[in-house]
This record gives structure tokens, sequence and C-alpha cells, in this order.
């Protein structure tokens, strides 16, 4: 049995960590290739979202390269992740593949649903190592994303440009080849020591920006076109409130809780919206952006792919949110068609926009305006 | 809170409550009269879909909202000032394994907001099959809003309402069948879509006028389609997906079954999932010739009427007239 999977950012990371761990074989499709991209466009229904052209675009990579296992998820809900398996398998089945899929329940990710799921597969030994294989993914998701939330510090502050990427590039191509838990453990702290060693002007205050948004695009680097990189070239430092460590804190740390607490961002999001859930992530995206609005960021960016059904409701509830607290708020909605350098213009003029507010109001503050005197 | 805007003056008794002719009050336009009936307050209904009503809402809504949401914002905008409250339900789920779209979940939010605060719809939570505490909350502060005790709401709710979301029969849908012996033809979509005479550009009335028996899911019993609806058989889906993927695969069986049209607006989520199996449903089985015809708010009717025009040509009773005419 050869396992595949699709790409979601860097959930590779920990997906890897867990079939390391339980000895499993699997194939891993290659990160950012136009190749599968186009693959998983030209089978896809023209109006599907974006993350779901892409999920099959690694499925087939990996059953050309002699995957014949397909482990996703599936689930309930408004957003149509949740139908994602059922409509993929019938378009692979059609194109002549054959396979056996194993679909996760996505909204109870327990330690249960692990066994009852991938339990058929594995044998006595390797059920054995189920657990501590589970909790080593878990806690490497939380491990991956601190450290891209570090390179998003420094890499807005560093004095020679580039270095934070070089750094991340290394980073990634080592832990490609790692295997297993304490190897990628390595790896990661390895790359936290050289991003803590790069050179950074800490006088510098840069833009804040807050990305929110649908969780697949804003998590995943190729799709959102590297915004979190893109933003810190320029000089902006970008907050990722979407990311698979969020994902796994809502879905399976969840679960594991007998009671759900009440979420900051949903209860921020009930001036707009009356509900708990619109879909998707949808109300997080609303009570993210009220939140990081009052706490003093500079922009907001919602990216999102186009035809998103609970980021358009949220869409409806942003202008709103931009004129009570006057942050500004730029919404992206990206699909296969996005041209990158359309792309890139438009952050810069939104970077330019924001530094150029945040240097007239500091200005102001200091009580320096003087009419008629040069900026 | 504010209430209402340009405030009508409140009638003593009866209350006035606006009903925003789109989206759910295609289906379930009698359910909720009869709900504000029994609660002893008079609806007034916005009309049928104009121009004007349409580009109301255009400008309102922001611009990647699906058409018939913007319709509906046009149609409560409407109702400004001449009720005393506008009524939006949020429909989540009306039984356990069946979902609403998002844009049904946010949608008194979504009016609200793109109202700009002048008016905060009445609300009643449709959420049965998840969470129908939350139902009974808003029945609650609705009651209160309109003057009447909370029992009164829940007992109007249950006695016309709770049965009539999920009844066997769709209560509004176009009981007209065409004339009898033209060819038969499936229109697909969603109520607000294919009921709509704006929306739809009229396209059961023309395929009427064409002399075609038209069918629509909504002329069959909702638990037949539920038997059909695959690969959904008995779990969680959207609602109308449900309602579709039902009526394709019972139309496909039908042998008098001339031909099918699927009528969607531009970008909508759910038909991006259910149009691609009903292709798919199509592809591997009968050959009927399909038409999937995409609309919104941009659309020009004469390349709609060409299209239309085109499939009709194509049915096998119309090959067989012009054999016959030659």
């Amino acid at each position: 049995m050869k396992l595949t999977f699709p790409h979601m950012g860097n959930a590779y990371v920990s997906v890897k960590v867990l079939l390391d761990t339980l000895g499993l074989d699997y194939y891993l499709p290659p990160i950012g290739s136009r190749d599968s991209f186009e693959r998983g466009i030209a089978n896809s229904p023209e109006f599907m979202c974006l993350p779901f052209k892409t999920v099959l675009g690694d499925f087939i990579q990996g059953l050309e390269h002699g995957a014949d296992t397909i482990l996703f998820g599936g689930g309930c809900g408004q957003c149509r992740l949740s139908y994602y398996g059922d409509l993929q398998q019938e378009i692979l089945r059609g194109m002549g593949y054959r396979f056996n899929y194993i679909p996760l329940d996505f909204k109870r990710l327990t330690y249960d649903e692990f066994m009852n799921k991938l339990g058929p597969v594995l044998d006595g030994a390797q059920k054995a190592r189920l657990i501590p294989a589970v909790t080593a993914g878990v806690r490497t998701v939380f491990a991956v994303d601190g450290l891209y939330r570090q390179a998003c510090r420094v890499r807005c502050r560093e004095k020679s440009a580039g270095e934070t990427d070089g750094v991340m590039r290394r980073f990634e191509r080592e832990v490609r080849a790692a295997r297993g838990y304490p190897k990628t453990r390595d790896a990661i702290r390895r790359a936290r020591r050289a991003l803590a060693g790069i050179r950074t002007d800490e006088a510098l205050d840069p833009v804040k920006i807050g990305i929110v948004g649908e969780i697949f695009l804003s998590s995943d680097p190729f799709t959102n076109l590297e915004i979190e990189q893109k933003l810190g070239d320029m000089g902006a430092l970008a907050v990722n409130t979407m990311s698979v460590s969020e994902w796994i804190r809502k879905h399976f740390v969840g679960a594991l809780l007998p009671v759900r607490p009440k979420d900051r961002a949903v209860r921020a999001a009930q001036p707009y919206m009356h509900t708990d859930d619109i879909g998707g992530h949808g109300i997080y995206t609303i009570g993210n952006a009220e939140l990081m609005s009052r706490r003093g960021f500079d922009g907001i960016i919602q990216v999102y792919p186009f035809t998103c059904m609970p980021e358009i409701i949220a869409q409806s509830a942003l202008g709103e949110i931009e004129r009570k607290n006057g942050v500004p708020v730029m919404t992206l909605i990206l699909d296969e068609m996005t041209a990158e350098t359309g792309y890139v213009t438009r952050l810069e003029a939104f970077v330019d926009m924001l530094q150029m507010k945040k240097e007239r109001e500091s200005v102001r503050r200091r009580g320096r305006i003087r009419t008629g005197a040069k900026s | 809170m504010k209430r209402t805007s340009g405030s009508a003056p409140r009638a003593a008794g009866t209350p006035t409550v606006g009903l925003p002719e789109g989206l759910m009050f295609f289906e379930h336009r009698q359910l909720w009269e009869d709900f504000f009936r029994r609660l002893g307050c008079r609806t007034v209904r916005s009309g049928r879909t104009t121009n004007r009503i349409l580009n109301r809402g255009v400008e309102l809504c922001c611009n990647e909202t699906c058409l018939p949401v913007k319709a509906f914002a046009g149609h409560a905008a409407s109702l400004l000032g001449k009720t005393d409250f506008l009524f939006v339900p949020r429909y989540a789920s009306v039984c356990p394994c069946e979902r609403a779209c998002p844009k049904l979940c946010g949608l008194p939010d979504e009016v609200r907001l793109s109202l700009k605060d002048r008016i905060r719809p009445l609300e009643v939570a449709v959420d049965l099959g998840r969470n129908p505490a939350k139902t009974r909350e808003s029945l609650g502060r609705l009651a209160r809003e309109l003057g009447r005790s909370r029992e009164e709401a829940e007992d109007a709710f249950s006695g016309a309402v709770r049965a009539g979301l999920t009844a066997a029969d769709s209560p509004n849908a176009s009981p007209a069948p065409g004339r009898r012996g033209g060819p038969v033809v499936a229109v697909l979509g969603h109520p607000y879509m294919i009921f709509d005479e704006l929306l739809s550009m009229g396209l059961i009335g023309k395929l009427r006028a064409a002399g075609c028996r038209v069918l629509t899911p909504y002329d069959l019993k909702r638990s037949e389609r539920r038997r059909n609806a695959q690969p959904f058989l008995g779990r969680e889906f959207f609602e109308t997906g449900l309602d579709i993927l039902g009526g394709a695969r019972i139309f496909l069986g039908m042998p008098e079954l001339a031909g099918m049209i699927y009528l969607t607006p531009f970008a909508c989520g759910v038909d991006s999932l259910v149009t691609e199996f009903v292709e798919r449903r199509l592809r591997g089985g009968r050959w009927v010739p399909f038409l999937k015809i995409t609309v919104d708010e941009q659309s020009g009717e004469a390349g709609f009427d060409t299209r239309l025009e085109a499939f009709l040509d194509m049915l096998p009773h119309a090959a067989r007239q012009r054999r016959e005419s030659v």
C-alpha cells in the first residue's frame, strides 16, 4: 500500500511525521508544481473553488506515481470542502484510476477518528504506534507554524534583504528529506536558530497587516502567491490568523475538550453577524478583522478563492468594520487566472497607502504638523 | 436598536410585516404568511422581481454576492418605510441531514448591512437540524418585538411553519403543468431561480409557449427527491442540492424526457458541485440534450433566447417535426 495526500501550505511536514512514525509508505506530491495545478484545473468543474482544483491535482500526481490509497477528509457543513471527496472520487475513477479512499472526518479529528479510519490499513505494531504518531504530528503542526510566524516577524525587519527567505528555503529543502519526528524537529530548531541569528533593524516600526480569510488559501503559499513573503519583502509585518495549527486547534484540540469555550473571534463578530456559523471560517474572518482593527493593526487583507461561499458573506461585513474602526480592509480574490503582477501591484499599493497613513498619523500625533510645511 | 425606517405609524393591533419575495419565499411563502397571520400581523409582499428591484439590489450588495441574494436585497429595500417590520428568516438547517447555503445563514445580517443599518429585520433562525434551541430563542426575540408572548410565537411556528418546511409537497411550486403531449423538458435549478420570471428570463413560460411540458424537481414529492439524491443518500448536503440531484435522477429515468435545462446563477457554489454530478450522470447514462445556462445581472435576453431556441431545435421531437415538414 502506498498513500498519497494533498498539500495545504506546510501541513505536509506534519502529515509526513505522522506517516513516517507509523512506518507507512507514501508519495509526497511535489510542492508548488505547475503541472499538478494544471491537471487539477483541467479536470475540475469550472466554478469549483481553487482548493478543490489543487487538491485534485495532487491526487492525480500521487496516483500517477504509484500511490493506491488517498488520505483526505470529508464531513459535513456549509463549506464545500466537506463534499470534495465525493466528487473527486468520481472524477478520478472516471479518469480510470483505481484507489482506496480514506476520508477523515474534518470536524472531529480525534484519536478515535484516526484509529477508525486508519486502523484497517495498519498492522498490529503500527496500530500501537498510532497515538504517539498522531501526537507527534500535532506537535509538529504547532512547531512549524511557530517557525513561519517567526519568519514573518524577522522578514520585515531584516537588514540584508532575502536572508529570511534563504533560511526558509533551506528549511523546506531539509524538512522534505527529513524522516520521522526527531529529524523534523531538529530541522525546525535549526531554522529557528538561523532566523534568530539574522540581523534586524529593531528600531523599525513596520506597518502591521492582518491576514484573514479562507483557511486553505491563507495558509497555502503556492495558491496565495506567497502573500506573507511578499508583504514581508515590502517591509510590512504580516500576521496570518489562519494556519494549519489554527485548524488543528479547532478540530483536534477542540474535539478533545468536553466543553467548547466560546471563541473570542466569534464573539467579536456578533455585532455584524448574529450567528456563530456561516460556514467555513467566515465568522472568524469577521471576528479577527474586528479584533485586529481594534488592536492597532494598520490594515487587514482578506484572501479567498473565487466563489467561496462563506467568505462572500464575511466580505459584506468587512466594509462596515472598515468604516467603524477606520482601518483599511482590502479583499483579494484568487483563482487559477490570477496574474501575479497585478496581485503584486495591489499589495504594493496597499502597503504604500498604509505606510503613508501611518507616517501622517505619527506626525500628527507628535504635533509637528504645520500648515504649509513640507512633509 | 432601530426597528423600522421612516416609521410608518404602527397600527395598534395589527402590525404589518414585509416579506421580500426572493430566495426561500418561493418555496415557503405561504408558511410564513400563515405564521404571521396566526400572530395577528398583516403581511405585505414586495411583489415580483422587477428591473428596478434588481438594480437596487445590485447597488446595495457587495459585488461577489450571487444574483438571487442581490435580488432579495432589492426586494427588502423596496419594502423600506412601507411596513412596520421587515421579515428575513435565517435558514441554517430544516432537518438533520440538510444544510442551507451559507448565504441563507447570514441573510438577515447581509440585508441589514447592505441597507446600512436602516432597518433591523425580524428574524427566525431556522436551525431545526442542528440547534433547535436557537430557533426557540429567535422566536422569543421575534415575539418580544411584535409584542406577543413567546408561547404564541412558538405555537404559530409549530402550527404554521415547522411541518411545512419538510412537507412532502412543495407548497408554492408552480402547479400548472404545461400542455399535454408536448416534449417533456426538465428544468433544474434553485426554486428562486427557475420560478422567478425576471431572473430566469421567463424560461418556464418560454418553454411552455414553445409547446413543451415543463417539469421541475418541485413537482415531485420531497420524499421521492430525497430517495434519489445520489450520491448523498441519507448523508448531509445542501438542501437545494438534494432537491436538484434527486429530481435529475428521477427525470433521467423517465422515458418521455426530451431534454434537460439547468439554470444557475453565476458562480453559485452549490451548483458548482451539483451541475457536475448531473452532467456526469448524463455522460455515463442516457443521451439527453442538456443545456446549462448561467445568468447574472449582466445577462442579455437576446443571447439567452438564442441558446434556448438552439436547444429546442435539438430536441428529438423538433427533429421529427422538421423531418415531417420537409
